[in-house]
C-alpha cells in the first residue's frame, strides 16, 4: 500500500489504522477539512465593516461616515448593518473577527501589497509562490485547490495541479470531442494534458447552465460549496472581492465600500448553503493588503492605512469573539498618526488556520512556509483543536 | 531603449518614483522644517535592476538599490490636463540627492545626466546580456534554457553593440535550431496568433484599423477586439498584476479554465472564417505544410466529420498547444 505523508500523518493520528482496517474505509470515515480564502482587494477599511462603539476618537475623525444601526457584537465592538450573513453565522457560533491586523506591510501601495498579502514575504515581487500554495505543497495536497478566477492567483502557486473555475460565456465544445482530445494526450503521453482535460469532461459544475452562467462571487460561492462537499472534491478554494480601495464617496451605509462588503458577505451566505453541513469542517478566512486612514479625506473617502481586520467563519471556529490586542485610537496611539495599528501578524492567523485545516505543526509551518519569522501559534485561542 | 522607457511617464508613475526623494535634498529639508518625512522609494531603482538590466544574477546589494535610488530620485511625471497617462516627465533638481553615489563599484555624480550614464553602464554589463539572452531563450525555445542556447544571443549583442534587430535574429535562428529538440507551451496570445494565421482567421485588428488611432484617443471597440479576446483567454495584454508582466512558464499557462478558453475559442474563431477557407481541402494542405507529423494528425481529425470540429480538435492538439 503506497502511503503518502499527508495519509500516514492522518492515519497515525487514529488507531483505526494501527488496528488493520484497510485504506479506503479510513479515507471515508476520515474528517475532510476544508479552508477558503477571500481576497478582499484595495484595501479593506476594518474600522466601516467593524467599528468600534463609543471611541469619541473614532467619531470625530469620521464624522460623514459614521453608520446608522450597527449590529452589536460585544460591549466593544459592532458590525456593519448590511453584513447581516455573517451575523447570522455569529450568532451559530461560527462567525470571529481579528481586528487590528495586517501583514507586515507598512508602505501604501497597492501592487506591492497585494504582491505580499499573497506571497507572505516582506519584499515585494522577490517570492514567486503564494503561502496557500507552499502550504498545501508541505501536506501534501496536490490537486486539491480551486480558484474562482480565470488566471491562477500568485496566492495558490507552489503546487502544481491546481484546478479553476470562471464561467465562459460560450459553450464548451461537445462530450465526444473532449473524449477524443483527452484519449490522443493520453496516448502522446501528455498526461497534465489528460489530467486538465478529464477535470474539465467531468466537471459537473460547469456544464448545466451553459452560458448563462453568472461570474457573479454568489454564484461561484454556491458551486464551489457543492464541490468542497464530495469527499473527493477540492479542499482549499479561493476567491477574489474586489473595488474596496474608495478614495471618494466610500459612502456610509449604503455606498461603495458597503457593496464590496456585501459581496463578501454573499459568498459566506451561498458557501453555506453549498457546503450544507460540511460548514462545520470548513473555515473561511479574508485577506487584504491594507486598511484605510481613520480620518476621512476631503471626498468623504478613506486613504490607503494599515491595520485592517480579518472575518472568519465555520465550524472550525472555537467561538464567536472578536479577537484583538486593540491599541486604541488616540492620535499617539495611530500607525504614523493616521492609522489603525496593527498589533497581530495576520500571517500568525494564516499560519495557525493551515495547522489546523492541513493538521501540521505550527512550528513546520512557520519554518517552511513562512521562512521561521517571528509568528504566534494561535490555533489554541480561535479554532476547536 | 532602457533610457526611453526608464524616464517614461507611466514608468515613473507606476514604480513610485514621484515619491523618491533624496533624504538629503531640499525638498526634504522643506518636508522636516514642517515636521514631516520624506525619503527614497526604491521601487523603481529596484526593478530597473531587476527585471530590466542586470537581474539578481549579478549579485548587487540592498545598498546598490539604495544609491540607485538616490540617483533617480527627482524625477517625475508631470500632471496634465486630461490626466491622461501619456504625459512628460521632468527632473527635479531640489528632490534629487546630493552628493556622489556608487552602483556596482562605479561611482556617479550628483545631478540629471548620472541616471543616463548609469543605465549606459547596465546595460553593458556581462550579466545584462545573459540575462536577456536567457529571457529570449526562455520564451522562444524552453523553461530552462541551456548555455549553448543563450551563446550565440550573447555573441550578436557584444557584435553589434546591442542592436536589437541583430540580438532578436541571433535568437529567432536559436529557436529554429532548437525547435525539434524542444516543445514549449505556448502562452494564449502566441497560440492565438499561430490560430489566426494558420487557419487564415481574421481575429486581429487589421494594421488599416489600429492606424486610425493616435495616443491620447479613446480606442474604439474594433481597435480593443484583441485585448477583449485575449482576456478571455486569460491573457489580457494591460493587466499583469505583477510588473514583471506575464510568466514565461509553461506551468502558469497550465489550468483547466485556462485550457476551456482555447476550446471555446478555437470554435469562435472557425466561424469567423471566410467561406474560402471553410474547406476540408484548406485543412488538409495547412496540416500537411505546418505538421511533422501530417498523416498522424490527418487520420486524429478524420474521427470528426465536420469542419468546425476539426479545426477545434486540430488547435488543442499537443502538436498545436505545444511548439
Amino acid at each position: 500500500m503506497k502511503i503518502s505523508r499527508r495519509n500516514f500523518l492522518k492515519g497515525s493520528a487514529t488507531t483505526l489504522f494501527l488496528a488493520g482496517f484497510n485504506f479506503p474505509v479510513l479515507a471515508n470515515s476520515e474528517k475532510k477539512k476544508n479552508l477558503i480564502v477571500i481576497m478582499l482587494r484595495g484595501g479593506m477599511d476594518g474600522l466601516c465593516a467593524v467599528p468600534i462603539i463609543g471611541d469619541k476618537n473614532f467619531e470625530k475623525r469620521r464624522k460623514d461616515l459614521i453608520l446608522d444601526q450597527t449590529i452589536k457584537l460585544n460591549s466593544d465592538f459592532a458590525l456593519h448593518p448590511k453584513l447581516k450573513n455573517f451575523h447570522n453565522l455569529w450568532q451559530n457560533n461560527l462567525g470571529t473577527i481579528i481586528h487590528a491586523t495586517n501583514i507586515p506591510y507598512t508602505k501604501r501601495s497597492h501592487f506591492d501589497g497585494q504582491n505580499l498579502m499573497e506571497t507572505g514575504g516582506h519584499i515585494p515581487y522577490s517570492i514567486k509562490t503564494g503561502w496557500l500554495g507552499r502550504g498545501m505543497k508541505l501536506a501534501d495536497l496536490k490537486g486539491d485547490g480551486l480558484a474562482l478566477a480565470l488566471p491562477m492567483p500568485l496566492l495558490l502557486r507552489g503546487i502544481p495541479s491546481n484546478d479553476n473555475f470562471y464561467p465562459s460565456k460560450k459553450r464548451l465544445p461537445r462530450t465526444e470531442l473532449l473524449q477524443l482530445l483527452k484519449s490522443v494526450y493520453t496516448d502522446k503521453s501528455e498526461h497534465d494534458l489528460a489530467n486538465m482535460m478529464e477535470i474539465i469532461a467531468n466537471r459537473s459544475m460547469m456544464n448545466n447552465g451553459g452560458t448563462s452562467m453568472s461570474r457573479k462571487n454568489s454564484s461561484l460561492a454556491y458551486k464551489a460549496g457543492l464541490e468542497l462537499k464530495k469527499i473527493n472534491g477540492p479542499r482549499v478554494a479561493v476567491f477574489e472581492v474586489d473595488g474596496f480601495d474608495t478614495h471618494a464617496a466610500q459612502g456610509g451605509v449604503n455606498g461603495s465600500h458597503s457593496d464590496s462588503l456585501i459581496e463578501m458577505d454573499s459568498i459566506f451566505k451561498s458557501l453555506e448553503k453549498g457546503l450544507g453541513t460540511e460548514i462545520e469542517n470548513t473555515l473561511v478566512v479574508t485577506l487584504t493588503e491594507f486598511g484605510r486612514t481613520i480620518k476621512q479625506n476631503g471626498g468623504r473617502g478613506t486613504e490607503h492605512g494599515y491595520g485592517s481586520a480579518i472575518f472568519m467563519a465555520g465550524g472550525l471556529l472555537k467561538q464567536s469573539q472578536v479577537y484583538s490586542d486593540w491599541p486604541g485610537l488616540k492620535r499617539k496611539e495611530l500607525f504614523e498618526g493616521r492609522d489603525l495599528n496593527s498589533t497581530i501578524d495576520s500571517r500568525s492567523v494564516y499560519a495557525s488556520a493551515m495547522s489546523t485545516v492541513f493538521d501540521i505543526d505550527f512550528k513546520r509551518i512557520q519554518k517552511e512556509v513562512f521562512w521561521g519569522d517571528e509568528l504566534q501559534n494561535l490555533s489554541d485561542k480561535l479554532f476547536k483543536v | 531603449m532602457v533610457q526611453e522607457a526608464t524616464v517614461g511617464w507611466s514608468m515613473i508613475h507606476h514604480l513610485d518614483n514621484d515619491q523618491n526623494i533624496g533624504p538629503k535634498s531640499q525638498e526634504a529639508q522643506w518636508a522636516r522644517e514642517k515636521g514631516k518625512k520624506k525619503g527614497v522609494n526604491e521601487n523603481h531603482a529596484r526593478e530597473l535592476l531587476e527585471l530590466h538590466t542586470v537581474s539578481p544574477d549579478c549579485r548587487y546589494t540592498q545598498e546598490d538599490i539604495i544609491q540607485m535610488a538616490y540617483i533617480m530620485s527627482g524625477w517625475r511625471p508631470k500632471w496634465g490636463k486630461k490626466r491622461l497617462e501619456t504625459g512628460d516627465v521632468h527632473f527635479n533638481p531640489d528632490a534629487h540627492e546630493p552628493g556622489t553615489k556608487m552602483v556596482l563599484g562605479k561611482k556617479y555624480k550628483s545631478g540629471r545626466k548620472s541616471l543616463s550614464a548609469v543605465i549606459t553602464d547596465l546595460v553593458n554589463h556581462p550579466s545584462c546580456r545573459k540575462f536577456i539572452a536567457m529571457k529570449l531563450c526562455r520564451y522562444l525555445i524552453t523553461d530552462n534554457p541551456t548555455k549553448e542556447m543563450m551563446e550565440p544571443i550573447i555573441k550578436a549583442w557584444e557584435k553589434s553593440d546591442g542592436f536589437l534587430p541583430e540580438v532578436h535574429k541571433a535568437a529567432i535562428e536559436v529557436a529554429f535550431n532548437y525547435s525539434d529538440r524542444h516543445n514549449k507551451f505556448q502562452n494564449p496570445e502566441n497560440w492565438l496568433l499561430q490560430m489566426s494565421k494558420m487557419s487564415d482567421v481574421d481575429l486581429i485588428p487589421t494594421p488599416k484599423l489600429m492606424d486610425l488611432y493616435a495616443l491620447g484617443q479613446k480606442p474604439t471597440n474594433g481597435q480593443r477586439s484583441s485585448e477583449h479576446l485575449l482576456r478571455e483567454l486569460g491573457h489580457h495584454p494591460y493587466l499583469a498584476k505583477q510588473p514583471n508582466g506575464w510568466s514565461d512558464i509553461s506551468d502558469d499557462w497550465m489550468s483547466p479554465e485556462l485550457l476551456i478558453r482555447r476550446l471555446v475559442y478555437s470554435k469562435e474563431a472557425y466561424y469567423k472564417k471566410s467561406g474560402k477557407s471553410q474547406t476540408p481541402e484548406f485543412y488538409e494542405e495547412m496540416v500537411q505544410k505546418n505538421y511533422d507529423n501530417p498523416n498522424e494528425i490527418l487520420q486524429i481529425l478524420s474521427q470528426h466529420k465536420e469542419l468546425v470540429h476539426k479545426h477545434v480538435i486540430l488547435f488543442n492538439l499537443p502538436e498545436t498547444l505545444k511548439s
